[in-house]
This record gives structure tokens, sequence and C-alpha cells, in this order.
């Protein structure tokens, strides 16, 4: 695996590679707009599918099968790979976080619960894009990625604009998710139970959130390997 | 121990069936692997290194079933080198001392010597003759005992060709290294070949040693008439024009009446998948 690591972190090694996440944190400190820091978990996030994509146009995915890795170190490389951009966009986020200070954030609570949010991009999006693309390639498993995410955009869009309409119930298993949360009513509204999270001890959201992400990163990864057991090259 | 042992093996994909493909390689030789465009090359290569799931059929590398560990005794160049453009020969190295148990990086350098490879360049910018040298630099770098070559020399120059061969050739000079190289460049292979595979259309026609084949098969011209006089077992293929008929004929099967001149490996391919 310190092979593929160190690849990938080669890859990683670029000007532009240094230079986004960089401008993204100044931006955001001298300008106090935490939303500019999360914009590095988003890059930090997208950084290592794009990789995927460049190691199948470069072949290396094929040259991969002829060294001596199993499916499963390949797949277990690329998670911990994300893990590690993780923590690193964990570092310059909260770094950003600490130079806003209390103008942005009342206290260091909600700076914790705020970050642990916007990591959400550079955990979430290896996730969902994994499975697809040890499965399917990286290249078919973008389109597919993003075939899914206009129509979740555009459900999302349509059920905020007609909260009746009949595909409102395709937000029901994240409802009866949030409503599990100790405190919110079984009968609350969506809207209503979201409130009654964020109302919550901001440690218990962090906790929560990460216990989330741990839990979706090991669903990802089984399907993950699953996917990858059946390719052929 | 054989380096390389395939019984029965069979893939099928819409449109093309591979197989049903059986070959020994032993060690200490070098196999050809010899098919047109299409004809099943890779696909059989592919399912040797476990990159696809044949239907049926058994394959031992170096006397075991196909495993990651057994990878570090096994150096593969396939038609794509396979490395990533922003990277330079020193980093390729370095990574690849990561990956390989055996890797030896002096063995690396001085192939990278050799071949007038330089290392801090990056791998985008090297033309496809360096770009082989490259691959084939890094699968001589880790005590690898078989080589498996796929269409090393497509587009290279006679020059570069000729130096990749005589690279070959030394590999196999230790006993228990050996060397499966597929090309539809038949010369090339005749040069270096002990053992002649022969693939057509997904179909194993024959695997025999090369020697053998060039004894066993002869070249005949004649006519038309003379050739349908000779039993349909002595013609392995032919071809006829209005000027006579050409043929590939077993030499014991053929009176000695006739003059059956030498024949080439390439010859006894193309008139025998013609034949098929």
């Amino acid at each position: 695996m310190k092979g593929l690591l160190c690849k990938d972190f080669y890859q990683l090694c670029n000007p532009v590679g240094y230079l986004v996440p960089a401008l993204l944190l100044l931006a955001g400190v001298i300008l106090k707009m935490p939303y500019l820091l999360s914009f590095i978990a988003v890059y930090l996030g997208a950084l290592p599918i794009g990789m995927l994509q460049n190691d199948e146009i470069s072949r290396w995915d094929i040259r991969l099968m002829t060294m001596p890795f199993s499916r499963r170190t390949i797949v277990a490389e690329k998670y911990l790979f994300s893990l590690l951009l993780a923590l690193i966009a964990a570092l310059l986020i909260g770094c950003g976080v600490l130079f806003c200070g209390s103008a942005v954030f009342p206290d260091r609570a909600s700076a914790a619960a705020w970050l642990t949010g916007a990591l959400m991009p550079c955990i979430m999006m290896p996730v969902l894009c994994y499975p697809l693309s040890f499965r399917f390639g990286a290249r078919k498993a973008n389109m597919l990625f993003m075939v899914l995410m206009i129509l979740f955009a555009g459900v999302f869009s349509a059920s905020i604009s007609f909260p009746d309409a009949v595909f409102v119930p395709l937000y029901y298993p994240i409802i009866a998710l949030i409503k599990f949360f100790p405190g919110v009513r079984a009968d609350a509204s969506a809207v209503a139970a979201l409130n009654k999270v964020l109302e919550l001890e901001k440690s218990r959201i962090i906790l929560y959130t990460l216990a989330g992400y741990a839990i979706l990163t090991i669903l990802s990864w089984l399907l993950a390997n699953r996917g990858f057991r059946k390719r052929s090259f | 121990m054989n380096a390389i042992e395939i019984n029965n093996l069979t893939k099928e994909y819409k449109g093309f069936t591979l197989g049903p493909i059986s070959l020994t390689l032993p060690q200490g030789c070098i196999l050809g692997l010899i098919g047109e465009n299409g004809a099943g090359k890779t696909t059989t290569i592919k399912a040797m290194l476990d990159m696809n799931r044949p239907d049926t059929g058994t394959i031992r590398l170096l006397g075991s079933e196909i495993s990651a560990e057994q990878r570090n005794e096994i150096g593969v160049v396939l038609d794509e080198v396979g490395l990533p453009e922003h990277l330079n020969a020193k980093q390729i190295g370095r990574i690849m001392k990561n990956s390989f148990a055996n890797w030896q990086s002096d063995v690396y350098a001085d192939y990278l010597k050799k071949f007038s490879l330089p290392d801090n360049k990056k791998f985008k910018t090297f033309s496809k003759g360096m770009k082989m040298k490259l691959g084939l630099a890094i699968a001589l770098s880790h005590q690898a005992k078989l080589l498996i070559l796929d269409e090393p020399t497509a587009g290279l120059d006679p020059l570069v060709r000729e130096e990749l061969l005589e690279i070959l050739n030394d590999f196999t000079r230790t006993d228990d290294h050996a060397i499966l190289i597929s090309s539809h460049i038949v010369s090339d292979l005749e040069k270096i070949c002990d053992y002649i595979a022969f693939i057509h259309k997904g179909k194993m026609m024959l695997c025999e040693e090369k020697d053998r084949l060039l004894e066993q098969y002869g070249f005949l011209q004649t006519t038309e008439e003379n050739l349908n006089a000779l039993e349909p077992d002595a013609v392995k293929g032919k071809k006829i024009t209005k000027y006579g008929a050409e043929a590939i004929v077993d030499r014991a099967l053929v009176p000695a009446t006739f003059d059956v001149r030498p024949v080439t490996i390439e010859e006894l391919f193309v008139y025998m998948a013609k034949g098929e």
C-alpha cells in the first residue's frame, strides 16, 4: 500500500494542489467568510475522484493489476488516501476557523460543530463515488454520479416548492433517521425535526455526525470491495 | 516447474469467444504468442494476470495460481505502459520500490542509464520507444522470473526493437527465467522465441517448438492440380492464384518429388489462418 500512497501523494504535490486550498484559506480568513473555507473540503473531496479518472486515462488502473497488490488493498488505499485528505482539510479549515475567531463563531463548540459539517463534502464525495468507480470505472461513475445529483437536486427543489407532491415520500427515510434523535417528536415535520436536532448540544451533533460518516464510509468500503471484485479489465 | 500452464481456458464475450486455449511454457524458454489484431492475445494475457475472470479453465504461473504476492516475481509490460503522466522516472522508481518486495534500485538506475532515459523528465514527454523502455526497465528491476510482454515492439523503430530483443534474450540465459511475448510482428518473435503459439479468431491453432515447426512444415509452389493430388492432411493452408498454387505443407506427407522450400513463421501463420 505504501507504493500506492506514494503515487497519490506525488500526484498531489503540484502547484495547483497547493495553491487552491491556500487561496481558499486566505480568502476565508481575510474576508471572514467561513463558507469559503468549506470549499477546501469540496476541493479535497473531489480531488481523489479526479485522480481516479486520471488513472484510467493514463491506464495506471490496468498497470495496478500487474503489481503485487490485491484488489482489496487497492480499494483500501483509496479510502485511506481520502481519509488523509479529510484530515488535511480539517487541519486547514480548523486553522481558518481559529483565525476567523469569535467574529464568526460565538463559541468553540459552534466552531467545532460547523467544522464537522463543513467536512461533509470531503467525506461524502468519495463515499458516494468510490463504489460506483470501482464497479463501473471512474468515467462512467462520474457520469452516473452527476445524473444522480441532478435528479436529487431537482427532486429536492421541487419538494420545497411543492411540499405536498407525490415524491415527498423519498425523504421519509431521512426524516425517520432524524426523528430517532432524542427529543424529536415522532410526529414532527421534517423542518421541525431538523430544528430540534440543531438545538442539541454541539458535542452530540459532532458525535452523531462523525458516527454517521464512519458508518457510511464502512458501508461504502464494503460495496466498493464487492464491486471491484466483479470488475474486468 | 513450468513458468506458465494454461488448460482449457475459455472466455466468452458478446460476439467473440476465446478458447479453449491450452499452452505450456517451460522455464528458461521464450514463447511467442502470435495472432492478428483482435485474435485474443491480450485477453489471454489478462486472464493470466487475473484481470478478467475466465469462464472455464485453469491457469498456473510459476507453479501456482496467480496471487498478489506472486506478482512480485512477474514482470509485465502491456501495450500501454500505464504510468502516471506527471511523474518522472525517479518518482516512478520510488513508487515501485515501495510496491515490489524485491525491488533493486541500482538495477533500475542502470537500466535508465543503459536506455538513456532521463530521470527528471515527466513521463508524458517520453516518446513511445522511451515509454516502452521504461516499462521494461521496471519489469526487469524486481527480480522477476517470468516476463509477460504484450506487443512490446509495436510502434518502435528497428534499432529500438533490436535492442529490446537482445535484452529479452539475455534475460532467459538464467535457467529459471521465462518470457511470454505476444505480437503480430512475427519477424521479431522468430528471432528469439523457442516456442510459438498461434491464436486466430480466439482459437489456438497450434503451440509448438519453433524449430520443430520449421522442420515439419515447408512452403510449396506448384499447380492447383498437383496440390489437389496431395493428401488433404498434408496441406495446412493454401492460396490459389491465376499463376498457380502456394501452400504450407507437412513435409512428411509430401512426396520427395515436390520442391518444398523452408518456411518462415510468418508464412506459416498467414497460410494457416487463411486456411481456417
